[in-house]
């Protein structure tokens, strides 16, 4: 364990660490373009540079390995002077775009700029004129004049997805970012290059023009795109999502996300359900749920509690499973659960995963295991042969292909009640007699659970749209209508009971568990 | 005989105290502050009183701007004189930044402070004489103010809501032909001066409303902690310019005019000796600044030229990044204090190191004086409240914040 003194602090880092990162763990910044900590060291943007004793050139920190005794000053004289120069360099050539660029309040030249150079321009003669508004791929465009030429998208390529689309074409003050010819930056990952660009020569092409990044409040969130369940900042303005970024989290997604799941925030705030409707008439909640509480009770009490069907949805959080579950058993007294939630897809062998719903582990936690809830396709059976006469649906997926929907959504004409709790219309909502608006994951506080068991909270970003309420409120009203009331006044009850430590039960003679879809 | 006789139907007067409620939309208590009186016959034996009826939550707003955007809504705080609570709160974020303004910059702070001081006191010494009936005084008056408030026009764009301070500086230079301008304007504030002098110091019915009510005395005063006109009349002869200088204030020759007896009076003639000082210190201060810049070259403060801006990326940014993120003050707290129109105004100013002020607190001076007006009230008839309330000057948008 070499001790290496960095300004005068002395401190002890692992054998091989670099300056940079000893510096950071001392606490002092280091500025720094090209360096990324999950990519390769080319140290090529030189905004690095510290001074070592007894070397008499400056070294770059995010490259040089500290050695025993080292001595390093990171904000020397000469360490200033060579930051100034190297920025005075990059903006030699960078256009005076910060009105019209969507990095601007978030971009590491302006930063730098005031905190480390904070000189005035001396340049006389013209800038160079590069290309502009280049699209890459289908979600990324490029801006040669911004570009600091740091290569960090390029070793993302060719590091991380390994696909090597991208290289420098020209040299000098002509290089640009280019993809290979034939080639796209059409990688299923491709968005993370827009976070990985420290300024705004790549953008997104969602993101372009549509929000000035000081307006958005980011909110600690999940992707509810896949069971994988990446971390991230779910940016906000005016009470709708503005877009996702990737939240770094060693143990699930580290600093990427698929592009995919960047994107299905359109999903969460498209087609949103805000108003109570009965019969497509648009009430209150205590109409409704006095409206719903009777029919349910009738159904109960003529046909039996298994005419009672709860689909439940791997959407939903621990919380709202674990309050469906509660609703289910003890104010219907059915165990009729059935299998919602939306259909499984591609996979990869990197973060995109096959179950596309981000709490499926979730469903196994609350109610023991997956196969505890019947596959859809016995629901629909179920439905045909004039078994069911409720069905109480969460969610507005079906874990089906289309046949299947169709003929659910056939079905559905021969029961008698169909409540429909969801954040988003669709089609389901117009069969619906009930129509219950619950929150998207951005409304509501709440646990996922991923694949691999981590569990993550996820935060409200802002207040519900319309009507809508969390779909455990919407359970304790029914239930209340139904004059079973449950006794929940706040979510961290809840919590503290799904994840309560559950008693060991003996594993029963072994049985042939009912296959899930 | 006669007087037996009064006294026994004095006696038999019924004479429990009265309540009557004063304000808050009075005509008098212009301001909207209410007090609550309690009246034996005309005498005020108690007075209760209640602020807070222009609260703007001005320190609440200043916590959710930039340091910069604070400036308007300091404009708002005593709005006769807002050139003094701009150069205040710039002078208490330049403390905190540690960073120096340009000697120009201080001249000009000056010269408009006192323009601005101009235009506070001629207002209240009209509008005092206005509300005692002394329509005449108060047209001369205003007139004076009309005069200065072109002045502040010329020089910052508005005659009100001037927003002329900046941090680092001040928005702009003075015009050129200001000099030439303060000298015909400075003749008639002169002529205006005599005129009200004329018209009032020596107006039997003035002075019979003015002298010896309305009074404090040093003790009560400094104990109350009162600043500004309302102390010196007392005979208390403190000045923050004077005691504790700041800008251009040591280096120019003025003289604090103090009070004997605390009245009404004793306030109106400190005001009126107040605007010559005030005339005077402008004259100097014209006469001894020199041409330079305006605006400190601190390039994290002040805001680079709009040319450079448009032309190169290295101002673009600096633009941008005060403009959207606010100058970068560092943490730490800080109260400092000029003399305002009214007294003593003081910015308490507490920064977390962001672009935005953590808290901010305004000792505003006639907060301070409505917390002893009781004071000035109690055992005198209650006409009297009407020139007490106008010579302290009670400034609704600084008191109430």
């Amino acid at each position: 364990m070499p001790k290496v003194h960095i300004n005068g602090t002395e401190i002890e880092v692992d054998k091989g660490t670099t300056i940079l990162r000893a510096a950071a763990e001392a606490g002092f910044d280091v500025p720094h373009f090209c360096y990324h900590p999950a990519l390769s060291i080319p140290a090529n943007c030189r905004m690095c540079l510290v001074e070592i004793e007894g070397q008499p050139k400056l070294q770059p920190g995010c490259y040089t390995q500290v050695n025993e005794g080292m001595s390093v000053k990171t904000d020397s004289e000469r360490v200033v002077k060579a930051r100034k120069a190297v920025l005075e360099f990059i903006l030699l050539n960078h256009p005076v775009d910060c009105p019209i660029c969507d990095q601007a309040g978030e971009c590491k030249l302006q930063d730098y700029y005031v905190d480390y150079d904070a000189q005035e321009s001396r340049q006389r003669t013209e800038k160079q004129n590069k290309i502009k508004a280049y699209p890459l791929g289908p979600e990324v465009v490029y801006d040669g004049e911004r570009c600091i030429l740091c290569t960090r998208c390029i070793r993302f390529c060719e590091e991380v997805t390994q696909s090597n689309e991208l290289t420098i074409v020209e040299r000098g003050d002509r290089a640009e970012i280019r993809t290979f010819p034939g080639r796209e930056l059409d990688n299923a990952y491709s968005m993370c290059v827009v976070d990985l660009c420290p300024v705004g020569a790549l953008t997104s092409r969602d993101f372009r023009f549509k929000c000035r990044v000081w307006l958005l409040t980011s909110t600690d969130s999940v992707c509810t795109g896949c069971s994988t369940g990446c971390s991230i900042h779910l940016d906000h303005f005016r009470n709708t999502i503005q877009r996702y970024r990737p939240r770094y989290n060693p143990r699930i997604n580290e600093y990427w996300m698929c592009d995919k799941g960047r994107l299905s925030y359109k999903e969460a705030i498209t087609d949103r359900a805000t108003g109570i409707s009965v019969n497509g008439a648009e009430v209150n909640w205590y109409a409704a749920t006095e409206a719903v509480a009777p029919k349910l009770i009738k159904a109960i009490d003529e046909h039996g509690a298994e005419s009672v069907a709860l689909i439940i949805t791997p959407q939903a959080t621990v919380e709202d499973l674990h309050v469906a579950k509660k609703f289910a058993t003890d104010v219907l007294g059915t165990d009729q659960f059935y299998m919602g939630g939306r259909a499984p897809g591609d996979s990869d062998s990197f973060l995109i995963r096959a179950d596309k719903n981000p709490n499926t582990s979730g469903i196994a936690h609350v109610f023991g295991s997956i196969a505890a809830l019947n596959p859809f396709r016995a629901l629909v059976e179920a439905m045909e042969a004039g078994k069911v006469k409720v069905v109480y649906m969460m969610g507005a997926e079906t874990p089906c292909d289309a046949e299947m929907r169709a003929r659910f959504v056939a079905a559905l004409e021969k029961v008698d009640v169909f409540v429909y709790q969801s954040p988003h219309l669709g089609e389901l909502s117009e069969k619906a007699n009930f129509v219950l608006p619950a929150c998207s994951h951005a409304e509501k506080e709440g646990t996922f659970i991923n694949f691999a068991g981590v569990r993550q909270t996820i935060h409200q970003a802002y207040p519900p749209h319309g009507s809508a309420l969390p779909d455990w409120q919407i359970f304790m009203r029914v239930a209340k209508a139904m004059k079973k009331p449950m006794s929940y006044t706040f979510l961290t009850e809840i919590r503290k009971e799904a994840f309560a430590p559950k008693p060991v039960i003996e594993p029963a003679a072994t049985q042939p568990a009912p296959s899930a879809e | 005989m006669g007087q037996d006789i009064y006294k026994e139907i004095d006696q038999d007067i019924h004479t429990d105290p009265m309540i009557l409620q004063m304000g808050p939309s009075h005509p008098a208590t212009h301001g909207t502050v209410r007090f609550t009186l309690t009246l034996d016959g005309e005498t005020v034996v108690k007075c209760e009183t209640e602020v807070g009826y222009l609260h703007r939550g001005f320190e609440k707003e200043a916590e959710n701007s930039t340091w910069t955007q604070v400036f308007p809504y300091t404009d708002r705080l005593n709005y006769v004189s807002p050139l003094l609570n701009n150069f205040g709160y710039a002078l208490a974020v330049e403390k905190l930044l540690e960073i120096e303004v340009p000697e120009r910059c201080n001249y000009i702070r000056t010269i408009m402070g006192e323009i601005s001081r101009l235009s506070d006191h001629l207002t209240c010494i009209g509008a005092g004489a206005l509300e005692l009936g002394a329509m005449t005084a108060f047209l001369y008056a205003i007139e004076g103010r009309e005069l200065v408030w072109d002045l502040i026009e010329e020089v910052t764009g508005a005659r009100l809501t001037v927003s002329y301070g900046r941090i680092g500086g001040v928005k702009d230079d003075l015009t050129p032909d200001f000099a030439e301008h303060w000298k015909a304007t400075r003749e008639r504030l002169i002529e205006i001066h005599g005129i009200t002098d004329k018209l009032l110091t020596r107006n039997r019915i003035f002075l019979d409303r003015m002298e010896g009510t309305g009074v404090i005395t040093p003790e009560a005063a400094v104990s109350y902690g009162f600043t500004g006109v309302t102390l010196r009349s007392a005979g208390v002869g403190y000045d923050v310019r004077k005691d504790h200088p700041y800008f251009c204030y040591d280096r120019v020759d003025f003289d604090v005019p103090v009070g004997e007896h605390g009245d009404n009076f004793d306030r109106y003639l400190v005001r009126m000796a107040e605007v010559l000082q005030s005339i005077r210190i402008i004259d100097q201060c014209l006469a001894q600044m020199k041409p330079g810049p305006v605006n400190s070259d601190d390039p994290r403060v002040v805001l680079p030229e709009k040319a450079k801006v448009y032309n190169t990326i290295e101002s673009m940014i600096q633009h941008f990044k005060i403009i959207f993120e606010g100058v970068q003050v560092p943490p730490g707290e800080v109260y400092s204090y000029t003399e305002g129109g009214n007294g003593e105004l003081g910015f308490y100013i507490v920064s977390n190191g962001t672009g935005k002020p953590w808290k901010i607190h305004v000792r505003a001076p006639s907060f301070i004086v409505m917390g002893g007006i009781h004071k000035l009230f109690e055992g005198s008839l209650l006409a009297d409240i009407i020139p007490t309330f106008d010579t302290v000057n009670m400034i609704g948008g600084e008191c109430d914040r």
